[in-house]
């Protein structure tokens, strides 16, 4: 039997890179990239991880720092990200017939069966493709397993030696359980943070504990995850390729304000604009929602003024996909949870319930409706696809929008505006 | 369709007030919710009542208004002439199990003597287990015999928003000659098709400045630039120079370094010297104008 050959390739602090391939000043300077409405930071480049910076850290206290170190903070450019993400994702689609895209920046290849002989070479390969197509500097982990190839990635990523590429099944058993021995037992997929203390217990430490012990001392002490992870790092495929991801069961659309706001009018703007983002990803996924949530709080972090936060599920009559119709009924519970005399900073809508609209069962007789809202949201969707996001909206989301988040350092969208092209020099 | 969690105290108060937005919705006066109220139609939701079958089918619902009770749904659904007021109850999972109705019946509603599936009044009997099977067949046959017989009960459907229109036709039937074109459609000539070889690594950039005029590339026009191609000596190209995106055609020096040439007289080349950091950022393989 062949082996199976898995491999993950991930970009690098993948937000950064992007902003870098399009602002090249920023290659080589400690760059953040900080999450919605400028909270903290959600990607950091090398030079700001050998700052000692941590995942998450706040911008405010960020600052000081940044003025001494010179970190260039830019606000999150989802637009951006994605497109490139897509790019990498199409790029790494021919290198194997059988991809699973784990996230934004990473996913699985799996190559087994492949032609390629020297694989560390195909590794190369990728590499150089991807660095050269969108200028990403992207990591490959190749193993025999999804667990394995992720400490692959890993260990590419951190030993500069490797040159971004890493083929554990090239290597001996013995060579591989050296650097086993070194990597701590957090670094391997699936074993959290909370896990690591209660391993320690037990004397595992590092990778190469978890993958000598005892699969069913693991499984009773811990869960048969535990188990299949350590079976996965003994080369034991436990966890199959997914190559269609599944359709998300819930969409969450939530943002924190710039401002708090404590009027309904603004709130209901809020509500009417993350109704109208949530829809557009339900139409996308060509799901219908058979309930919406919404919810509101104050800030929790804020002992000063008195803490309100409060949601409530309204379940659909008949599942839907329209926009117009899902405002409604959320404007509408919006109403039954707002308490005058809160300082607001977040409302989120979440849909769930979600079932394939093919599956909707509708009226026996009257279709009509129904087709007629889904002509009015293809026109919408068709519109904002066109001349931009949020072009077409209902009326209920305003239009100068106060309370909207901070985005001070947003980058233009390169890649998805004409307005906003890169410029070059003649 | 609104739906709310209530607890059951105010639940029969809610249903009031729903039934008050209804008549206001289909301009009914208050009188007509006393007419209900009078009725105390909203005990129906007490399941110790009778089980009934469901009795407001359309035409003549309305409008249905569904409640969540503690895990429960509860579906009041009220007529056109407000005489009937139908609440189904059943679990939220279950959701056709438990029905309870009510409905005032106007002379000569509801179900018809004699209206069973066997077109005739039916008793309840016990049988002995073992003529089971054979009193089943034959009432089987006797429902198929019956013109229009054999058609399983249709269970009464998901309360829905207000419906009135029934279209009649929800299709047209096309009577006419077909199309001699419809064998011989193409696809439409897509600009970036053209223009474009290599999907994901094509980007597009802005110019700014005149230093490639005689290329054919003025300020303002949109690169097509294809990041996938290596780019060789002659080629036109958007290099980083310096942190600074600049288009110009590759070229080699004398001493072998790279030269950024440009395509207008009164524009000096620029040779990349040691300490420079320059990189070439993709290979333009077109340019787009528009003139208007």
């Amino acid at each position: 039997m062949t082996p199976r050959v898995i491999a993950l390739v991930d970009c690098n602090n993948f937000y950064v890179s992007c902003e870098r391939v399009f602002n090249p000043k920023l290659v080589n300077r400690p760059v953040v990239v900080l999450s919605n409405n400028d909270g903290c930071a959600v990607a950091r480049s090398n030079e700001v991880k050998a700052l000692g910076v941590k995942m998450g850290t706040p911008w405010f206290k960020l600052k000081d720092l940044a003025r001494q170190q010179g970190i260039v903070a830019c606000s999150s450019n989802y637009a951006l990200y994605a497109d490139m993400s897509n790019r990498v994702m199409s790029i790494l689609a021919q290198y194997s017939p059988c991809q699973e895209v784990y996230s934004i920046d990473e996913c699985f290849l799996d190559l087994t069966g492949s032609s390629c002989r020297d694989l560390g070479q195909y590794g190369v390969d990728i590499r150089e493709r991807v660095r050269q197509w969108t200028g990403l500097p992207v990591c490959v982990g190749i193993a025999s397993t999804k667990t394995l190839a992720k400490l692959a990635n890993h260990i590419a990523k951190k030993n500069p030696p490797f040159n971004g590429v890493c083929d554990l099944n090239a290597m001996t058993p013995g060579e591989r359980d050296r650097w086993f021995s070194g990597l701590g037992v957090g670094e391997v997929w699936g074993v959290g943070g909370r896990l690591t203390p209660k391993l320690g217990e037990l004397g595992i430490r590092s990778v190469l504990d978890l993958k000598r012990a005892e699969p069913s001392m693991l499984r009773s002490r811990f869960s048969v995850m535990m188990e299949k992870t350590n079976r996965e790092l003994n080369g034991l495929v436990c966890i199959e390729m997914e190559e269609i991801c599944p359709p998300k069961k819930q969409i969450v659309s939530s943002r924190s304000f710039g401002v708090p706001v404590s009027d309904l009018q603004s709130l209901e703007e809020a509500v009417a604009l993350y109704v109208r983002r949530a829809t557009e990803k339900l139409r996308c996924q060509k799901s219908y929602a058979g309930s919406v949530q919404v919810a509101i709080r104050t800030s929790p972090f804020n002992p000063a003024v008195p803490y309100y936060g409060n949601s409530l599920t309204v379940s659909l009559s008949t599942p839907t996909d329209d926009t117009m119709q899902i405002t409604k009924v959320a404007l509408w519970g919006l109403a039954r949870i707002y308490r005058e005399g809160f300082r607001y900073q977040k409302a989120s809508v979440m849909l769930s319930e979600l079932v394939p609209a093919s599956a909707v069962q509708t009226e026996l007789f009257d279709g009509r409706a129904n087709r007629r809202s889904e002509a009015v949201m293809r026109v919408m969707d068709g519109i904002n696809r066109k001349l931009g996001p949020g072009i077409l909206h209902l009326a209920q989301e305003g239009f100068t929008q106060p309370w909207k988040m901070k985005q001070d350092h947003k980058s233009p969208g390169y890649t998805t505006r004409w307005a906003e092209l890169p410029e070059a020099v003649a | 369709m609104e739906v709310e969690r209530v607890p059951p105290s105010r639940f029969e108060q809610h249903i009031l007030g729903i039934a008050a937005q209804l008549l206001e919705c289909h301009g009914k006066a208050e009188r007509d919710l006393s007419l209900i109220r009078a009725d105390e139609h909203f005990d129906l939701v007490r399941p110790s009542l009778r089980s009934r079958r469901a009795t407001a089918r359309p035409p003549y619902r309305i409008a249905s208004y569904l409640l969540d009770l503690d895990g429960w749904y509860v579906v009041a659904c009220i007529s056109t002439d407000l005489l009937a007021l139908s609440c189904n109850y059943c679990y939220k999972n279950n959701m056709i199990n438990k029905l309870h109705s009510f409905c005032k019946r106007k002379p000569g509603a509801g179900r018809k003597a004699g209206s069973t599936k066997y077109g005739e009044p039916t008793r309840v009997i016990r049988l002995p287990e073992s003529l089971h099977k054979q009193a089943a067949a034959l009432l089987a046959a006797r429902i198929a015999s019956k013109p229009g017989g054999n058609i399983a009960d249709i269970t009464t459907p998901y309360p829905n928003a207000p419906r009135s229109e029934r279209p009649l036709f929800l299709s047209q039937v096309a009577a006419g000659f077909p199309s001699p074109a419809d064998d011989h459609i193409e696809r439409r000539l897509d600009l970036n098709q053209y223009m474009i070889q290599h999907d994901a690594a094509t980007y597009f950039v802005r110019v700014k400045g005149d230093s490639m005029i005689d290329a054919g590339i003025r300020d303002n026009d949109v690169l097509v630039v294809d990041r996938s191609v290596t780019a060789r000596a002659g080629c036109i190209v958007v290099a980083v120079v310096n942190g600074e995106l600049t288009v110009k055609t590759l070229g080699r020096s004398k001493s072998g370094q790279p030269l950024l040439v440009p395509a207008n007289a009164n524009f000096a080349a620029i040779e990349i010297k040691d300490g420079m950091s320059f990189e070439v950022w993709g290979v333009v393989t077109g340019s787009v104008r528009k003139f208007k």
